[in-house]
């Protein structure tokens, strides 16, 4: 049977209750009649053979490539780059998909004499990686060769002598990146593309680049002009981006780019039900929530983190193309929506969420307050093409508990940075403005950066340019199950139940508004007409 | 003058007790034989038998393989995508390279796969023929000659979706050195159109090789390698392919993925064969599995040597 495309479910009296995702657990929530779910579709049928498309995307390239066997020879110096731990969400069962086409690029680099290979992974300016998701990501072979040598890296923003400056761009836009990658005589980037906001262009030159060049797209201007950033056709962050990989052909540097796209098989066996509709929850499913929904609820934060950060998720592979950069992210893009869109009528004035454990920058950590915001207002509300989900003026109730907690480890400057910064302003303009400089240039975090696991210093400020789209466009935010204190600082509103959260939302959208809600897990995107 | 004794020397109770001798005169039809290929292993394959395998394997056989073997299983993610049936062809050093490699088996293949086993020297006697088919779902693979009946069962099992594990050697070395490849195993896969996994299993010879008066526990090394497809390949080309993976494998453990890769490159992968056999140097010089994990297995760190002036 083939999957089932995802679809608009209107809620009416049978209608069983939607499931939240609420941090590292879950709610089961009664939407008033006539709201709107959005249902994802199912997952898409994987690759039988995931070698065999490999060594059919390296044999037959996309675009103006010839086959990688041709690019290769035997003084050549290599890099292969790849995506770091924020890709997929949670880290897939192994092998992961980066370790197995790796190895195929290795098999035909040897075959062809190579010998100065070096691996990096494109951290930008997130954390380094620990040595086991590091091994997770290249798979053990790879890491073991590899690592003990020196040649597996993970790339380093902050590196005076590791970063090559390339030139400005038309708009002026500085573009630096790896070193070693410049001097390269080819960059092989291995990319997962979870959503549509990932690969093409950004891979390089946001992957391996500095603060110095990221500063250009990275900013408050820039994510209020991309409608959104997950539709690179309206995303200012994608133009800029490509204007840099422009710039980045022009200077002479090689690049053969693969770009992977996975079904969204997330979850398990144990959490079937997350990845079901709940009218179709069998006995198993429903005991499957009750066990984990009421245990989850009495067992201590840090407890359910590491009962989630052990989950691996089945991904499949859904295709692979390799090739010249534009061309093969033109074909990842299809796979992407082929996976992840949904048509949906008009817009609505209030839209719900449920947030997850997990988003890109605390896989194995801490879900912290800004990371909150970030997932919710970032990544949630800009999963649409043409327009948003909700109006202008409309409000966002998305569900999770928004604990101020912090990982002092991997997210150092966002204590800072939620006790300082945002004591002061919400204003993300003014954020910018008054505190990204001296943050960004605190040696503390550009020490803990380079040498610890820590997010860069800049991170926070990224993170919160990140939803400024959402704030410019939304009347309220309102944090369902929040706690109130973290809530307030965040510049929202917590409610304890659904209603109340409807109740408060009435003062901006009427007391009869329309509601949407984005179902997930999965992840889906929206094609609001 | 001692008695003469009751018994004769073979231990047997004389006649009338035992059986009588046949003169050597009269003529007699010698009963086939129901022991060596000719064993009929089908029970061994049915749900049952299938099931009390299971549980003994699991029990008994996995436990036990890891107290005297210590195994280090890698390259299991190069089949993670594979479907029964597949045959599974190892280097051989050891009677534990059976329990070690089906132990070693990702669980969709471990209670689904057939061991093909020397009919000469596993099915010669009843209890062994039914020890052997019970415990490792051992079919009679004959070795010294072309045997229908062999091959034609190896064919059945496969074509009943079994995976089967083979030793392309044809038996155990007797020196550490692997011994050429023969071609049955090319052959199967050529007529039965099944991909074929190479193993390397290292370690087992010095634990318990052939010439082993006892087991001496240690560490012992299996790694698989990326299916081979027989399509389109005769069976000499393909049994030389074979025993290149399996060399590449052994490559990759005594050294590391990358290097192994580079040498797979360059051509100069080493032989897995003895290559100067009745020396003594080229034994001194075999990779040893013991010798890669010697750091891993260590208790205690490695301390810095300190020089103190005197």
């Amino acid at each position: 049977m083939s999957p089932r495309p995802g679809f608009v479910l209107n809620v009416d009296r049978a209608y069983p209750g939607t499931l939240f995702w609420h941090g590292e657990g879950f709610r089961l929530e009664k939407l008033p009649e006539g709201s709107r779910v959005i249902y994802p579709p199912e997952p898409l049928r994987a690759l039988g053979d995931p070698i065999a498309a490999i060594d059919d995307a390296l044999d037959n390239p996309t675009g103006d490539s010839p086959p990688l066997d041709d690019l290769l020879f035997s003084n050549m110096k290599l890099t292969i780059a790849f995506d770091d731990v924020s890709l997929p969400l949670p880290p897939m069962e192994a092998p992961d998909v980066r370790s197995q086409v790796i190895e195929r690029v290795l098999e035909r680099a040897a075959a062809a004499g190579v010998q100065d290979v070096v691996l990096i992974a494109a951290l930008a300016l997130h954390r380094r990686m620990t040595a086991s998701e590091l091994r997770h990501a290249v798979g053990s072979r790879v890491y073991d060769s590899f690592y003990p040598q020196g040649l597996l890296l993970q790339h380093d923003a902050e590196d005076p002598n590791g970063i090559s400056f390339l030139g400005k761009t038309d708009q002026g836009e500085e573009v630096e990146i790896s070193k070693r990658a410049a001097e390269s005589d080819l960059i092989i980037y291995v990319n997962i593309n979870l959503v549509s906001m990932d690969g093409g262009h950004k891979s390089v030159a946001t992957g391996l680049s500095s603060y110095r060049s990221l500063r250009h797209h990275h900013n408050v201007d820039t994510m209020v002009h991309s409608r959104s950033f997950m539709d690179m056709r309206h995303s200012e962050l994608h133009s800029s981006n490509w204007r840099m990989g422009k710039l980045i052909k022009d200077a002479g540097i090689k690049i053969f780019q693969i770009e992977t796209t996975l079904n969204n098989n997330t979850f398990p066996k144990q959490f079937g039900f997350l990845q079901k509709r709940e009218w179709e929850w069998n006995l198993r499913d429903r005991t499957a929530f009750l066990a984990s929904s009421k245990s989850l609820a009495v067992t201590p934060p840090w407890l359910a983190r590491n009962i989630f950060s052990q989950i691996r998720s089945p991904y499949g592979l859904t295709g692979i193309h390799g090739g010249e950069v534009e061309a093969v992210h033109a074909e990842t893009l299809k796979n992407v929506f082929r996976q992840q869109l949904v048509h949906v009528e008009g817009q609505s004035d209030i839209l719900t969420m449920g947030l997850p454990f997990v988003g890109p920058y605390n896989v194995n950590s801490i879900m912290n307050p800004i990371l909150v915001y970030c997932l919710g207002l970032g990544y949630f509300f800009n999963m649409y093409r043409n327009k948003p989900l909700v109006r202008q003026g409309g409000v966002v109730i998305m569900s999770h508990p928004t604990r101020p907690e912090f990982d002092p480890v991997f997210h150092p400057s966002y204590i800072d940075f939620f006790d300082n910064v945002l004591s002061e302003t919400k204003d993300p303009k003014e954020i910018e403005k008054r505190f990204e400089k001296s943050f960004a240039e605190d040696p503390w975090y550009i020490h803990l950066y380079r040498t610890g696991h820590a997010y860069h210093g800049v991170h926070p400020f990224y993170m919160w340019y990140w939803g400024a789209h959402a704030l410019d466009h939304l009347g309220a935010v309102i944090i369902l199950g929040g706690d109130p204190k973290t809530v307030n600082r965040l510049g929202f509103m917590a409610a304890s139940t659904m209603n109340d959260a409807l109740a408060m939302a009435s003062q901006y959208v009427g007391t009869s508004p329309s509601i949407t809600h984005l179902h997930s897990p999965p992840l889906l995107m929206a094609e609001v007409q | 003058m001692a008695g003469r004794s009751k018994f004769t020397l073979r231990g047997r109770m004389p006649f009338p007790v035992s059986r009588p001798t046949w003169p050597a005169d009269v003529p007699r039809s010698i009963p086939k034989s129901k022991l060596g290929a000719n064993f009929r292993t089908e029970w061994s394959r049915t749900l049952i038998a299938r099931i009390a395998r299971a549980i003994i394997t699991e029990l008994v056989t996995k436990p036990g393989v890891k107290i005297v073997a210590s195994p280090t299983v890698t390259g299991v993610d190069r089949i993670a995508h594979l479907r029964s049936p597949v045959i599974f062809a190892a280097n051989h050093a050891s009677h534990l390279d059976t329990p070690l490699l089906l132990t070693s088996l990702p669980e969709r293949f471990r209670h689904k796969t057939a061991v093909g086993a020397g009919a000469d020297y596993f099915f010669d006697k009843a209890w062994k023929a039914y020890l052997w088919s019970f415990l490792l779902a051992a079919i009679p693979i004959e070795r010294h000659k072309v045997s229908r009946r062999s091959s034609d069962l190896a064919l059945s099992v496969i074509k009943d979706g079994w995976n089967l594990v083979l030793f392309p050697e044809g038996g155990r070395t007797p020196d550490g050195f692997a011994r050429e490849f023969k071609g049955g195993v090319a052959q199967l896969a050529l007529k039965t159109d099944t991909v074929v996994v190479p193993v390397y299993i290292g370690g087992t010879y010095e634990i318990y090789g052939k010439n082993s008066s006892r087991m001496r526990p240690g560490v012992s090394a299996v790694n698989f390698g990326h299916p081979l497809s027989p399509s389109g390949k005769d069976a000499r080309e393909f049994v030389r392919e074979i025993q290149a993976a399996v060399e590449h494998l052994a490559d990759e453990v005594h050294s590391d993925y990358w290097s192994a890769q580079k040498r797979r490159g360059l051509g100069s992968t080493p032989s897995l064969q003895n290559p100067q056999p009745q020396s003594w140097i080229a034994d001194w010089k075999r990779p040893r599995v013991a010798d890669q994990q010697s750091e891993t297995k260590r208790r205690w760190p490695r301390l810095p040597i300190i020089n103190k002036p005197i």
